[in-house]
């Protein structure tokens, strides 16, 4: 890998340890969105009049049905695919391909086989981080995920929960204005889920960047969130084609009592809207809001 | 026969409390790891690669002796060592395995670059696959031996024309495995790599051209493999030293232990170059794969 020195001036402020400017983070802005794909038996609508407005710095989770969109929403944000119809915009400016601004912890962990975890790691970290830095961050952020024992395996060495964290640990390299996470924890054990959840509530506090992150776990998105977008199939002449069905936003500062009463009331509503029956039957208005 | 599993750190018994060695991973005496054995072990399986050669040869020495074949036909193995031996002391088979190993290594050399820098045009883009795939692979399909007379023809019967059509050999082998193996890059590690910022040559270098490894190395052995081939042609047809001269010569002077010494050296050079490369191969799959 080749550095050059020249470009200190980015890396003085990717160095610092201290909480970045929050004018670091975006606010993102999806007007319209429409995405249908091509396939061998016919066009395939999957996202649809798509409206979402996401504040710099706040955590929105999008959660639906698998197979609904939400990677491929995503992937609009992340500059990876273009909408057929409608914009996206990162603070102000339209998403450019492969945006630099954002930054992709994909579904699967896609590390390069080839490179140990912390060289993969450091394929994240901002062009130019001189090669001292980029090790003691290198460091910093496979310690914060777990891994510094396994710094110098390659991803088939370790376990798929270990590769999905080593694929956290590089998007967070990035330092990103959004943060766009693809079910970030998916392939994590119970307890290690639990525990990367806390460990990103804290690298948001200690750096407000925007995230938006897909999950199907509505319990996590509930924990995490300022706001829980619902995608779903809306219009009924563009069947499976996903737009916003409802948006809840969620109660009560970060970190949150995971045994919140109330975060117990929105999640049977959530698993309703999911088409989950959970047999709960309470309701406050207050707390939801249909677009 | 039942067995009993008590709790998860006992170990497994029979119904009669005895541990169960082959249910047991961490007891000292359990079953052999799957794929474990005899042939594991790297002096036996070299025992056995040779123990045919070794049954080969004691059949030529038998059929020889008891005149079973006729000595014209196939010499005893002490005149074809009789015959290594004559043409040692003579300054020739030294030279001979020299000029053959040089023209293959070099017209290998040509030709593998060229086919990693075409098939590395070809298989990045789409410009270059367009324009070049069609005459290449038409060029591919002309018969190794049609090229001699018009190498000869264009330049001459020194080396240059042995080269060429040695590369040429080599050429095919890499330029169609290199274009093969970087269309099929794992498109996820390609957008992986371009969505943290990589393009270009250093995409090419941090994720396409590694994860091509693996093929392209299968292909510079097959090259390798088909430099010999093509260095045999030339040499049959035009040339006044090398291994494939010595086969031509002794076949036009009905020198069959010559010949059958020629053959014995093309399978000791090529088995010795395709060793080599395995080797080379081993710790660039250590490294990539
Ligand atoms: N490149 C593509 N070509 C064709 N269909 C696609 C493509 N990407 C996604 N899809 C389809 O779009 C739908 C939504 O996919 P995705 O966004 O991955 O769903 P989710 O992440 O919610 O599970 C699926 O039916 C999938 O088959
Ligand atoms: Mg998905």
């Amino acid at each position: 890998m080749t550095r050059t020195p020249s470009s200190t001036a980015i890396t003085s402020t990717a160095t610092d340890p201290a909480p970045a400017a929050v004018g670091d983070a975006r606010p993102v802005a999806l007007r319209g969105v429409a995405r249908t794909f091509a396939t061998p038996s016919g066009p395939r609508p999957v996202l649809a009049g798509l409206d979402l407005e996401i504040a710099a710095g706040e955590v929105v989770a999008v959660i639906g049905p698998s197979g609904c969109g939400k990677s491929t929403l995503l992937r609009q944000v992340a500059g990876l695919d273009a909408p057929d119809a409608g914009e996206v915009l990162l603070g102000g400016t339209p998403v450019a391909p492969y945006d630099a601004r954002t930054a992709v912890a994909f579904q699967e962990p896609r590390l390069l086989p080839w490179r140990t975890l912390a060289h993969n790691v450091a394929l994240g970290l901002p062009r130019g981080t001189p090669r001292t830095q980029a090790r003691e961050q290198v460091a910093r952020l496979l310690d914060l995920v777990g891994l510094s024992g396994s710094a110098g395996l390659r991803p088939r060495q370790v376990s798929g929960g270990m590769a999905q964290r080593a694929s956290l640990a590089r998007a967070l390299a990035r330092r990103p204005g959004v943060l766009l996470l693809d079910e970030p924890f998916g392939a994590l054990d119970a307890l290690t889920r639990l525990r990367m959840q806390d460990l990103l509530l804290e690298v948001h506090a200690s750096r407000p960047t925007t995230v938006l992150l897909v999950t199907h776990d509505v319990e996590e998105a509930l924990y995490l969130a300022d706001r829980v977008v619902l995608l779903a199939a809306l219009d009924p002449a563009a069947p499976g084609a996903a737009s916003v069905r409802s948006v809840i936003t969620v109660p009560g500062d970060r970190p949150r009592d995971r045994a919140d009463a109330r975060l117990s009331e929105l999640r049977a509503e959530l698993l309703d809207g999911l088409g989950v029956p959970t047999h709960h039957h309470v309701h406050d208005p207050d707390l939801h809001h249909s677009i | 026969m039942s067995v009993t599993v008590t709790g998860t750190s006992a170990p497994v018994t029979d119904t009669r409390g005895r541990a169960v060695p082959g249910l047991n991973p961490f007891s000292p005496g359990h079953a052999a790891r799957p794929g474990a054995g005899p042939l594991s072990r790297r002096p036996v399986r070299l025992a056995l690669g040779l123990a045919l050669p070794a049954v080969l040869l004691v059949t030529w020495q038998v059929v020889t002796s008891t005149g079973l074949v006729a000595p014209y036909q196939l010499p005893s193995p002490a005149s074809v060592w009789t015959a290594a031996v004559d043409l040692v002391e003579r300054g020739l088979l030294g030279q001979y395995v020299a000029i053959s190993t040089q023209r293959v290594v070099l017209g290998f050399l040509i030709g593998a670059a060229l086919g990693l820098a075409v098939g590395s045009l070809v298989g990045l883009s789409r410009l270059a696959g367009s324009l070049l795939e069609t005459t290449l692979g038409a060029v591919r399909a002309v018969p190794s031996l049609a090229w001699v007379p018009l190498l000869i023809l264009w330049m001459g019967i020194g080396e240059d024309s042995k080269l060429t059509l040695i590369a040429i050999g080599a050429f095919f082998p890499v330029y169609t495995t290199v274009v093969a193996a970087l269309r099929h890059v794992d498109p996820h590690l390609v957008e992986a790599g371009r969505a943290y910022g990589l393009r270009g040559a250093r995409l090419l270098g941090a994720v396409q051209l590694p994860a091509a490894v693996p093929s392209v190395v299968a292909g510079l052995r097959l090259a390798l493999a088909q430099s010999w081939l093509f260095l045999v042609a030339a040499e049959l047809i035009a040339s006044s030293m090398g291994v494939g001269f010595l086969l031509m010569d002794s076949g036009q002077n009905g020198r069959v232990d010559r010949a059958i010494l020629a053959i014995l050296l093309l399978a000791l050079l090529g088995k010795t170059t395709d060793a080599l490369i395995g080797l080379a191969e081993k710790s660039l799959l250590k490294r990539w794969a």
